[in-house]
């Protein structure tokens, strides 16, 4: 079967603390991998997903170890689909501007270099917020 | 241990030993960084040498202690493997904004003679 045609979902549930960054980005590489992505875009992949978990860690969960991080990987038509929801404080990214370092450097306020980052390494990034509390971030990066 | 101070003359050298420096050690490192500005250093080279991966967070808490060195007339310059550059730096433009030099040497000379001056390139 040619990869662009295999259709699959993963699901990994863990708590918020940094210890569990390694595995997401495992949990991440191994099905970018199994999708059948080049070494350097499966590299964009993991860091965009890091990035994601860490904002979450940091401004949603505040760096308490208890929060829920649920992270669902889906593959089909060539579409990867990376959700992942958490339980945390609300983060609003239309406050967040989209600096490079040089603006970033110029700028009075700290933060926002993640999700920069993240929108550049994915072809789509989507935050909502979902009933229940619930934080929600969709990457999504196309197989060419 | 994960960050070393070395001095030579009014250069600060701080070594990250930290294959993958982020979150986890950000902080850690800001303190330490401040702690050496706050003593009256301003010119501060660090050594990523062995880094081979930086994240936001770390990146940010760099720019965070540029910004403190530059406003004291000092500076904070770089020293990190340009043949494998993290992403983050790339991606980050990293290099427009801080002085990069290949080597430890070139990095603390460049700090003799005319004082420190961010240029944008």
């Amino acid at each position: 079967m040619n990869s662009s045609n295999k259709i699959f979902e993963k699901e990994l549930l863990i708590k918020s603390t940094t210890d569990n960054l390694a595995l997401i980005r495992e949990f991440t590489k191994s099905a970018a991998e199994e999708s059948g992505f080049s070494d350097e875009t499966i590299g964009k992949i993991i860091l965009a997903v890091d990035e994601a978990c860490t904002n979450i860690i940091k401004h949603a969960y505040k760096f308490s170890p208890d929060g829920n991080i649920f992270i669902s990987i889906k593959f089909e038509e060539s579409k990867f689909i990376i959700t992942i929801t958490d339980e945390g404080n609300h983060f609003d990214p239309a406050r967040v501007p989209e600096p490079d370092l040089i603006h970033y450097y110029k700028q009075k306020r700290a933060g926002g270099l993640g999700v920069f980052l993240i929108k550049k390494l994915m072809d789509e990034v989507k935050y909502s917020t979902l009933t229940g509390n619930k934080n929600q971030v969709i990457l999504v990066k196309y197989l060419s | 241990m994960e960050f070393k101070l070395e001095k030579i003359g009014e250069v600060a050298i701080i070594h990250v030993f930290l294959n993958r420096a982020t979150l986890t050690k950000a902080i850690l490192f800001k303190d330490f960084v401040s702690e050496i500005i706050s003593g009256g250093t301003v010119k501060i080279v660090i050594d990523m040498s062995i880094c081979e991966y930086v994240d936001s967070t770390f990146l940010g808490a760099m720019v965070a202690l540029l910004k403190k060195t530059n406003s004291l007339n000092g500076d904070l310059r770089l020293v990190y493997n340009e043949g494998m550059p993290s992403l983050v730096f790339v991606l980050t433009r990293m290099d427009k904004v801080f002085k990069v030099f290949p080597g430890l040497d070139e990095a603390v000379e460049s700090f003799s003679g005319e004082k420190p001056k961010l240029e944008w390139k």
